[in-house]
């Protein structure tokens, strides 16, 4: 990796500049999505600079808030001491894995993304809101690497409380999408919002698609994860239109168990005790959850959920955060 | 006794505290030998002191009330009566670790901190009580404890007054945070919290807070509730140990099941207060409602606050109206004797309702051996006062406070769980 020349673009994120495509035009046309894999040639530092800044700033130009000075400086990864009993290439393989599998969860978004817009630009209701809650899982089990991107995380999945009401024009994304198909029950005007959803998730995954995920980030995600649940998934509040709440939940419950499983053979020989909570608390959660799934697939709506469901949940994510966050310590990156 | 005298005992008391750290407050402030009655009231703790946790009975309750309250209700999601244990056994050694002060133990950095931090490393103990009760739903039928319910113990019912908030009321356990400052409570909730992550849901909770009492004599009081009435003049002197084995602990030997002696049962009641139309009445009405003058709390037709009314010589209620809060409250009658209780008074204050009124009020608990004979009993000749119309109880619930753990190695809750 020492030979890739890295943009940092906000807290704890860089681009590998060298292979960063061409953003822009890839947001233009997206309706021939080609993922990026082949970087271009030869490098030219300064276009690779205002590519990166569309992943910094995001679409439109402005709002990130990606973080402030680095533009431009090319920063070496803080090092890290291990902890003893942490073989460092078992580590970098299971953050390579991890990288891989974030880029094959941002281009399968890519995909589900384009089916669902499909249909709302072909006037499908029934269609599109069969599509709603399984288009975005890619999206949620990624979400704390997806929501480094400051501006794209907003205009792609940020909930009307962040806006000035349903009709704020800066109201973008999945959920403005679930308004109108769900409360509204039409796809009346969606055009425009499925256009620019599917843009920004190109966009996405394009920067995705460069991005160097640090050990450290990669660990601290997987606590991000149950965190995001524990604190707003839990409260029905993410997909209140369509009350299909239970499916973000469990993609976030998904990313952060495929962490754990990246690691697992790691943190299985420095600490098997800590392994063993958090598996527990894994299966606790989703023991949970499964009494909430349907027989044709997929889960009941969230409002189903009972009180005492709801606390048993609290009580499991908050002792699955407690132990999730003792992962970092354990592993010394 | 003189001002000289108290203050001498005062410090006499300080100097017992520091010297028999581990004997109970109570045991070390019993004795009229020591201590003068009039002076007997003890203070307050300062920020470096530490209320001794061991006792027979727990802290937080004959412990001087400090200035701020913080009362949490919870449910309790512990999955076998093994995780019950475990969760009093952890809550044990928290309060006890957080009640004595102490530095937080240090941890490789990549680890998060081992707490907080909010009151630093050292904090200094500040006078911190952590008092623990249950609610009788914690003997429902997932830990096997329906046999072990103490016999009194029930949900709070609805009193003709009440509106309660279903979001503000009952719950499985209840944890009563008492210190010098807000902060130092907030700290110990947090603590206790992250410790007990997963065997705990937080139901509700409220903060209180008051101006400690500064007259050291059983029957006056400085402290003052939001409607601006001296509140406490009356109240059960808590050095008074006879008094409090009598009205207040569990004694052994009752029918109650064995494991709850040293215990007491408890009523938090939340109060709201409308104030703004409460400033709009006349002080005259103000005092006729309460019974004693708001300047000095002196029962009206009395000169001075700690005196006795005397009814059984005011039977029409010419001097103190039949239906003042006093005079319903306590008759002073020898049938009413056994219905004095423990009070502890708190005021809350949390914005404005939707109506754009302020929205305080009193966070109240009391404390008796006998839910019937004590708290209801006063309730219910309370009921139709004409205080009413100047308040609504919107919030609470009835607990059973656990005895206290008389020596290291044991734990709260151990004579039910043991």
């Amino acid at each position: 990796m020492g030979s890739k020349t890295k943009l940092w673009i906000g807290v704890g994120t860089y681009l590998i500049v060298s292979a960063l495509p061409g953003l822009a035009a890839a947001q233009a046309e997206w309706t021939s999505v080609e993922t990026a894999k082949t970087p271009r040639q030869p490098i030219d530092l300064a276009q690779a600079v205002t590519e990166a800044d569309l992943c910094r700033r995001g679409p439109g130009g402005e709002g990130g808030e990606g973080g402030e000075g680095g533009e431009g400086s090319v920063m070496a990864p803080a090092p890290t001491t291990l902890a003893a009993g942490v073989d460092a290439a078992a580590l970098n393989q299971a953050v390579e894995q991890y990288e891989a599998y974030v880029q094959a969860q941002a281009e399968d978004l890519v995909q589900r993304v384009q089916e669902f817009t499909g249909t709302i630009i072909a006037g499908d209701l029934e269609a599109a809101k069969t599509l709603y809650p399984t288009s975005r899982i890619p999206w949620e089990r990624i979400e704390p690497v997806a929501e480094r991107f400051a501006a794209f995380d907003t205009s792609i999945d940020a909930r009307v409380d962040d806006f000035q009401g349903e009709t704020d024009p800066e109201f973008t994304g999945f959920h403005r999408i679930e308004l109108g198909l769900f409360q509204n029950n039409s796809t009346d005007g969606l055009k425009p919002f499925a256009e620019k959803l599917m843009s920004d998730v190109v966009g996405l995954q394009r920067c995705i698609s460069v991005l160097q995920i640090e050990p450290r980030d990669m660990v601290v995600g997987a606590a991000e994860l149950i965190e995001e649940v524990a604190q707003s998934k839990i409260t029905g509040e993410e997909d209140r239109y369509s009350r299909t709440d239970f499916w973000s939940f469990h993609a976030n419950v998904e990313g952060s168990m495929q962490i754990v499983d990246l690691l697992r053979p790691i943190v299985q020989s420095v600490n098997p005790q800590l392994l063993a909570d958090i598996d527990a608390g894994f299966a606790d959660v989703n023991q949970q959850l499964d009494r909430y799934r349907l027989p044709e697939g997929g889960f009941k709506t969230y409002d189903q959920l009972t009180p005492t469901d709801k606390q048993r949940l609290q009580a499991s994510l908050a002792r699955l955060a407690e132990d999730l966050a003792n992962l970092r310590g354990v592993l010394g990156v | 006794m003189g001002q000289e005298q108290r203050k001498l005992n005062r410090r006499q008391w300080l100097i017992g505290m520091s010297v028999l750290g581990g004997v109970g407050l109570l045991e070390l402030l019993g004795g009229p030998h020591r201590l003068g009655r009039r002076a007997a009231v003890a203070q307050v703790a300062s920020p470096s002191q530490a209320i001794p946790f061991f006792g027979v009975h727990q802290p937080g309750i004959t412990t001087p009330t400090p200035a701020e309250a913080l009362v949490v209700s919870f449910d309790v999601t512990a999955r076998s009566r093994q995780e019950l244990r475990q969760l009093f056994q952890t809550l044990t050694e928290r309060i006890q670790f957080l009640m004595a002060g102490g530095s937080l133990e240090v941890r490789d950095p990549k680890f998060p901190p081992s707490g907080s931090g909010i009151l630093g490393s050292p904090f200094s103990p500040d006078g911190l009580t952590v008092t623990v009760g249950v609610g009788a739903s914690l003997f429902d039928d997932r830990y096997g404890l329906t046999e072990l319910r103490p016999k009194r113990l029930k949900p709070m019912p609805r009193f003709p007054n009440d509106r309660l908030d279903p979001t503000l009321v009952h719950g499985d356990l209840l944890l009563q945070f008492h210190a010098n400052h807000a902060e130092t409570n907030i700290h110990a909730l947090r603590d206790i919290i992250k410790y007990l992550s997963g065997l705990v849901v937080l139901r509700w909770q409220m903060a209180g807070f008051q101006q400690p009492d500064q007259l050291p004599h059983p029957h006056q009081t400085s402290t003052r509730n939001l409607l601006g009435f001296k509140d406490g003049t009356a109240n059960l002197d808590t050095q008074d140990q006879r008094l409090m084995n009598e009205l207040v602990w569990v004694p052994p030997h009752t029918d109650e099941p064995a494991w709850t002696a040293g215990g007491t049962y408890e009523v938090v009641r939340v109060i709201r207060m409308f104030v703004e139309f409460w400033d709009r009445v006349a002080l005259e009405e103000q005092e006729q409602i309460f019974g004693r003058t708001k300047d000095t709390g002196v029962p009206l037709g009395y000169r001075r606050e700690e005196d006795e009314p005397n009814y059984a010589r005011d039977p029409h209620g010419i001097q103190i109206p039949l239906d003042a809060h006093i005079r319903l409250a306590n008759p002073r009658t020898r049938e009413t004797a056994h219905s004095r209780i423990l009070r502890q008074g708190f005021n809350y204050s949390r914005g404005f309702d939707k109506a754009g009124q302020l929205d305080m009020g009193l966070l109240f608990a009391c404390y008796q051996r006998d839910l019937e004979q004590g708290f209801e009993a006063v309730q219910n000749r309370l009921n139709g006062e004409p205080l009413e119309e100047y308040i609504k109880p919107i919030g609470g619930g009835y607990f059973f406070v656990l005895p206290g753990v008389p020596a290291a190695g044991g734990y709260l809750g151990q004579g039910l769980l043991g």
